[in-house]
């Protein structure tokens, strides 16, 4: 336990010590400033366009914007963790402490669920700028909050594990991507290819697109919980089977 | 303190070392020599616990480095091939995460100082080690292996690329950390092994080529012989000597039991004898007073440089090296 959060602490080093974090964390706001503006104007030019929604109910919800957030800029808070260790061979060092993978693997994947919280962090100030425009549904907002973290701890569990298999940040960066984009968004589509009933209901339960729906708009599914939670999971204990096996080449 | 027993390792199908079977005493300072690829960094990785052996047993203090993995790291301080370390870290933070997860909690500031002591990096302790020269970050990881108080010590050629007045000072600080450590390290400088080492372990091509006390082995490879340079100054017999000194020094060595001359050449001043003497008994002592005894002056005796040069040599040279 103390391992893994001497190791915690030091991948918080590596992350904000490194120029790449803060252009990353520029780019996220840049990105979501824009598509925040946007759902602002729509909703201000055009009511009855967005119906109900408010505007930090669409940045939540399952627009096509958001969740090209979640694709593009999650792998980039995970690809460090191990490819660079391996580049630089301070993996090495690493496994030749008394450490075991279990403890690195987590204090790898808190660290950067660490950078990936402070990623969605400002954004916090979305909710003041609505504010001086009307009512803000509170419990909406936090359960918006909620979902991010949720996926996000899946997509970030799933690039530790590809940054453990790459063997530099590139490939880890496109192997998440890919992992994230291929298969949990395919899934998705799968509720609405599938006419026969179970299988659509097998793909609704893993469409990404319907939890964070749900989410927006205060709807914590335990569902979703469950499958966040196992893909999380089975990501990072497969992360950890990779380090035991693929100690070089 | 580390036995091996048939200890393998393959990449896919290319063999880095095979069949390794050594023991290295407690309190000892060792050796691991060979050429390029002979398989030394493999050997210590394995050691080390961060590379599994194809077949074989490792154990280091009685533990086995692959079921009892975390127990046999706890002893040792690894320094890998050259020293990867973090550079955006400051050394003395580095040096505390590395103690936080060698376990140290209690007192970790106090044995992070007393680490940066040892291996005489106090100066840098704020810096970055990014910034850092070559020979500081060598002696970094060093700390870093030493931070922990391992008994043993394994150090991956320690140094490697180092100016040669770092190099004479981190021999001394190996040999005064040899008083408390066990110390395996490997290189393949020869004056290395006899400027620090009491025993080696000399591999060649993933096959362990010989193993024991430096005496002992240099004396198994020589046949029990050693060369011995002997720096004469002629005196009023300069004419001579200056003239044809092979002549000279083949009348002034003929004479000695157990001696048998290599070669003499003039250098200024001063004529530098080789001769070849067997390793037990005093032939160079005579030879020494017949010199006095025929009025001239001893300047220097010495054993030729490099005498386990010629052991790793025929140990290893012959066929090139890959
Ligand atoms: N990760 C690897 N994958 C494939 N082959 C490897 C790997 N590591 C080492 N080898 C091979 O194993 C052999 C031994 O390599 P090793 O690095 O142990 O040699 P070494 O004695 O340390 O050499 P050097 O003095 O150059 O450091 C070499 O032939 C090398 O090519
Ligand atoms: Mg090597």
């Amino acid at each position: 336990m103390r391992t893994a959060w001497a190791i915690y602490k030091r991948e918080l080093i590596g992350t904000f010590c490194s120029p790449l974090a803060y252009v990353v964390m520029v780019a996220f706001l840049v990105f979501n400033g824009v598509v925040f503006w946007f759902f602002m104007s729509m909703t201000a030019d055009n009511p009855a366009l967005t119906g109900s929604r408010s505007p930090l109910q669409m940045f939540f919800g399952s627009t096509i914007l958001s969740v090209l957030t979640l694709l593009v800029f999650s792998p980039a808070t995970t690809m460090r963790t191990f490819a660079e260790e391996r580049r630089s061979r301070t993996f090495e060092t690493l496994f030749t402490a008394p450490v075991t993978d279990v403890e690195v693997v987590a204090g790898k994947y808190f660290g950067s669920m660490t950078f990936y919280a402070a990623l969605w962090a400002p954004t916090l100030l979305y909710a003041l700028v609505v504010k001086r425009y009307g009512p803000v549904d509170w419990g909406a907002l936090a359960s918006g909050y909620a979902g991010m973290l949720l996926i996000g701890s899946a997509f970030v569990a799933l690039g530790v594990l590809m940054s453990a298999i790459a063997r530099s940040q590139v490939v880890a960066y496109m192997l998440t991507f890919m992992a994230i984009g291929g298969v949990m968004f395919a899934l998705g589509l799968g509720s609405y290819v599938f006419q026969e009933e179970s299988t659509r209901q097998f793909f609704s339960y893993v469409n990404l697109w319907e939890h964070m729906e749900h989410f927006s708009v205060g709807l914590i599914d335990s569902r979703a919980l469950v499958y966040y939670g196992s893909v999380s999971l089975c990501s990072l204990a497969l992360a950890t089977r990779t380090l035991s096996v693929r100690r070089e080449s | 303190m580390i036995e091996t027993h048939l200890l393998t390792r393959r990449f896919g199908s290319r063999t880095a070392v095979e069949a390794l079977t050594f023991s290295i005493p407690k309190g000892s300072i060792v050796g691991f020599l060979g050429p390029n690829g002979a398989g030394k960094s493999t050997t210590l990785k394995m050691l080390a616990g961060f590379l599994p052996p194809t077949s074989g047993t490792a154990h280091v203090g009685g533990l086995d480095v692959v079921t009892d993995s975390l127990a046999a790291r706890r002893l040792i301080g690894y320094m890998p091939e050259s020293v990867p370390l973090h550079p955006e870290m400051r050394v003395r933070e580095y040096l505390r995460f590395r103690a936080e997860i060698k376990g140290i909690t209690r007192k970790r500031d106090a044995a992070v100082d007393r680490a940066l002591e040892l291996a005489d990096v106090t100066d840098v302790a704020p810096r970055l080690i990014g910034e850092l020269s070559k020979g500081y970050k060598q002696r970094v990881g060093l700390a870093d292996a030493l931070v922990a108080r391992p008994p043993l010590l394994i150090l991956d050629e320690p140094t490697e690329g180092l100016d040669p007045n770092q190099i004479l000072r981190f021999r001394d600080m190996l040999k005064r950390l040899g008083a408390e450590h066990t110390i395996f390290l490997s290189t393949h400088i020869m004056q290395e092994v006899e400027a620090v080492c009491e025993r080696v372990v000399i591999i060649h091509k993933g096959h362990i080529a010989a193993s024991g006390p430096l005496e002992e082995v240099r004396a198994k490879m020589t046949g029990g012989e050693r060369d011995v340079v002997v720096r004469l100054h002629p005196r009023e017999h300069h004419a001579a000597w200056k003239e044809d000194p092979a002549a000279a020094a083949k009348a002034l060595v003929d004479g000695v039991e157990g001696l048998t001359l290599r070669s003499a050449t003039a250098d200024g001043e001063l004529v530098s004898l080789v001769v070849r003497s067997v390793e037990k008994g005093d032939a160079v002592e005579d030879l020494v007073a017949r010199c006095v005894g025929a009025g001239l002056g001893v300047r220097a005796v010495s054993p030729q440089a490099g005498s386990l040069e010629r052991v790793f040599h025929a140990l290893t040279g012959a066929e090139g090296d890959a």
